[in-house]
């Protein structure tokens, strides 16, 4: 950085660190070695503008004094009145600085010569000792001049860190409670604007490291003109680029890449109020702290973000394992059956019997839809869990859905009872038929499987609230305590490697199906014994009109 | 006696179901000839003109809707296809295409035999033949000719659109029809969109026909392709 020197108003940036220029300016006090011209310029402007009026303070009480002691006059000694014009130096000191001073100071000696001493009206040599005088009174002026000045630079400094401070908690404040990218550059841009009054954006690269606009909708003060091929420059050279930088500074906004020790991961985009204006220096040092914390805020996210992906690929894995042995399990059984029957009936030399050779056949059968089931119930976790399957939603009647798996059911349902209750006047529904069937289906096989042969079933409908609610409700066993959430989990059994299981995903594609449907699932024991698994599905607003048939004749 | 077994092509890929379909239609009594690919399948139906085709819709060579499109343009012989779950949208656009029923692998003997039964009867019934005006099963009956319905020997009462949509369903027993064919055929083609239409008066058609709508013996649901009027 000192190899270059900065132009006043203007910044050239590292080559390696586009921030680093600005970091100087952190030294407290002004006499800092690395402190650029630019910070002196507002001192100056400063004492410039207050100058003007501290020289007319300056003749108004040396005149005031001058007065005051001429009717004192002869009641005081010379040394006195001296005293009181040396106080009067003191006061233009500490208001106005060192040249109102310094010319009060003259200014009052002058007159001191001309009206106080003999002979009055003439700067005779004789007068020469006033000289002493003059030169204590410019040395106080000096000395106090000078330390009022630190004293009110350094009050200066401490005001505009406080703001910086101020400006800085509120971001941090901000930032440490965002929870994403997406809010982490929401609240980077409102601060950005609200502190230098402009616009500004955060662009990220895209995978294939172009930049390009984040996907969020824009706030007021998001920048929506951004010069994508400046920022792309900004963001492979990682230097700022843009208005009052090396890099076409006459843009209108300002690019800064954000990054961290090793990489860079997006460009900020900054526009003031007024564009084609560099931002004062002084703002400098705070935009340059914000951009360090906004890249802090945004590696901790992508860290969390990367924490998190762990963890759910640690999860997947452990899914994975619970699968492989459910599966092993649940598909080794049938086969041994089928492997088994099915050479039994091959080898055979004529010893089996007609009524031997049906009943291996058909444990060979069952055995092989039991297979199918399971294989189909991987396949719909699987489909349902590869991103979010389309829904082929349309109108249907729920009883139309209830006896299209009753007569599917025929067989497994093997003369039971299923005790339907539904008030008339029931809305269809708006549901992907398939899959609100592979729920009913699942739940009444689930129901067969846990109640005892031949006790009956239940299935209600009634509606509430916008939604139509379907039960299953069976004679069985019920649901231990406790459970009535897990069951609903992949890969839950209540009891394992029990004879009739399924691999335990049954009641998860169920739960999966509705939830896509917007709707909600539960079980439940009932009051006098049994459970009840119930879901909810959502009632669309607008069932469709049907044009009323005429009358027959 | 073979000479007047019923002719079936299988159009499939997999060696092992053609297999079981060969020997266990063979003791049906039927005459079983294999195609492996969709190309050798279009010939052979040209060449043998069977009475009925058994085709998979996944085949290596070429899709399953173009056969049935090939073979529907010069025939009308009756077509099974096999298709896999969570296909609805290829059996129906099979059905819509011509093809006269569908099964999804994996199915039981059982079942394509009835579906086999069912297409070789249509097939054989002259079209809009009277023979088979009269249908009774249980306690409905159902005269097409003199428009009359009863259950248990009560007259049933039916809008218009009711009876018109029954007798669409009658008249193909046994067969699935799509949502589209039957909003075709009863509504006309401007109602294509209007399944649900199709739904409502299904349902008040249960309601009228069947002893509990919710297990319907008679107007079955086939899920997400359409109805089958079960004999």
């Amino acid at each position: 950085m000192p190899s270059k020197q900065p132009n006043p108003g203007r910044f050239a940036f590292s080559e390696t660190d586009p921030i680093d220029l600005v970091r100087g300016q952190s030294q407290p006090a002004p006499t800092g070695s690395a402190m650029p011209a630019q910070t002196k310029i507002p001192l100056d402007l400063d004492s410039n503008r207050q100058g003007y009026s501290g020289y007319v303070w300056a003749i108004v009480v040396t005149a005031v004094i001058a007065v005051s002691g001429h009717t004192l006059y002869g009641r005081l000694e010379l040394s006195n009145i001296v005293m009181v014009f040396l106080l009067g130096v003191v006061f233009i000191a500490t208001r106005y600085g060192r040249g109102p001073s310094i010319f009060a100071s003259i200014f009052g000696v002058a007159v001191f010569d001309l009206f106080f001493v003999d002979p009055y009206l003439s700067l005779s040599p004789a007068n020469s000792q006033y000289l002493i005088t003059l030169a204590a009174m410019l040395i106080v002026a000096v000395v106090i001049s000078n330390l009022m000045a630190n004293v009110r630079s350094q009050a200066r400094v401490a005001a505009s860190r406080e703001r910086f401070a101020t400006a800085l908690y509120a971001m941090s404040k901000d930032l440490a409670a965002s929870r994403s990218e997406d809010d982490i550059v929401s609240v980077a841009v409102s601060h950005l604007a609200e502190e230098f009054g402009g616009q500004a954006a955060i662009l990220f690269p895209n995978p294939a490291g172009e930049l390009c606009y984040p996907a969020l909708s824009p706030a007021p003060e998001s920048l929506r003109s951004a010069d994508l091929g400046l920022a792309q420059w900004a963001f492979r050279h990682k230097r700022a680029a843009g208005c009052g930088t090396a890099q076409q500074t006459e843009a209108p906004a300002v690019y800064f890449p954000l990054h961290d020790k090793d990489s860079v991961f997006g460009v900020l985009a900054l526009q003031s109020a007024q564009p084609q204006r560099p931002f004062p220096p002084e703002q400098y040092k705070l935009l340059d702290t914000m951009l360090r914390q906004i890249s802090q805020a945004l590696v901790r996210n992508r860290l969390a973000e990367q924490a998190k992906l762990t963890q759910m690929q640690v999860e997947t894995e452990r899914l994975r394992n619970a699968l492989l042995s459910a599966i092993s399990h649940d598909l080794r059984t049938p086969l041994a059956t089928i492997i088994g029957s099915a050479t039994a009936l091959a080898d055979d030399e004529g010893h089996l019997q007609a009524a031997d050779k049906l009943e291996l056949s058909r444990a060979i059968a069952d055995e092989a839809i039991r297979m199918s089931n399971l294989v189909n119930n991987l396949l719909d976790m699987a489909r349902l869990e590869s991103g979010t399957p389309e829904l082929d939603r349309q109108w249907y009647p729920i009883e139309e859905i209830i006896g299209s798996v009753l007569t599917r059911q025929h067989k497994a349902l093997d003369d039971r009872s299923v005790k339907v209750r539904m008030p008339p006047g029931i809305p269809m529904l708006y549901a992907d038929v398939v899959m609100i069937e592979q729920v009913l289906t699942n739940l009444l096989e689930n129901a067969i499987r846990h109640s005892p042969d031949g006790s009956e079933l239940e299935i209600r409908v009634e509606t509430s609230h916008s939604r139509a609610n379907i039960a299953i409700a069976d004679r069985g066993p019920g649901i231990p305590a406790g459970l009535e959430d897990k069951l609903f989990e992949k890969f839950y059994q209540t009891q394992r490697e029990a004879a009739q299981s399924g691999v335990g995903l049954g009641l998860a594609i169920c739960r999966a199906i509705v939830e896509l449907h917007g709707g909600r699932i539960g079980a439940r024991n009932r009051p006098d014994g049994g459970a009840v698994f119930e879901f909810g599905l959502p009632l669309e607003q607008a069932p469709p009109v049907l044009v009323p048939e005429e009358p027959v004749e | 006696m073979s000479k007047i077994d019923p002719v079936i092509i299988v159009i499939e890929d997999d060696p092992a179901i053609r297999k079981f379909l060969r020997t266990s239609l063979s003791t049906q009594g039927f005459s079983v000839f294999e195609a492996e690919t969709g190309k050798q399948g279009i010939v052979e139906a040209g060449m043998r003109k069977p009475d009925l085709l058994i085709l998979d819709l996944g085949l290596p060579d070429m899709d399953g809707m173009a056969v049935i499109r090939a073979v529907r343009n010069w025939s009308a012989m009756p077509i099974i296809v096999l298709s896999a779950r969570n296909q609805e949208q290829h059996k129906i656009e099979a059905l819509d295409l011509g093809a006269d029923d569908y099964l999804t692998k994996p199915f039981g003997f059982g079942e394509l035999l009835a579906r086999i039964r069912v297409a070789l009867r249509h097939a054989n019934r002259p079209a809009d033949g009277q023979p088979n005006d009269i249908y009774v099963n249980e306690d409905l009956r159902i005269d097409l000719h003199k428009r009359l319905v009863s259950v248990g020997g009560q007259d049933v009462h039916l809008t218009p659109l009711q009876y018109r949509l029954l007798s669409v369903l009658v008249k193909h027993a046994g067969k699935v029809m799509t949502h589209q064919q039957i909003l075709k055929e009863v509504w006309g083609p401007s109602y294509q969109q209007n399944a649900h239409y199709l739904r409502i008066y299904m349902s008040q058609l249960r309601q009228k026909l069947e002893k509990d709508p919710t297990q319907p013996r008679y107007l079955l649901t086939e899920s997400g392709v359409g109805y089958r009027f079960k004999l």
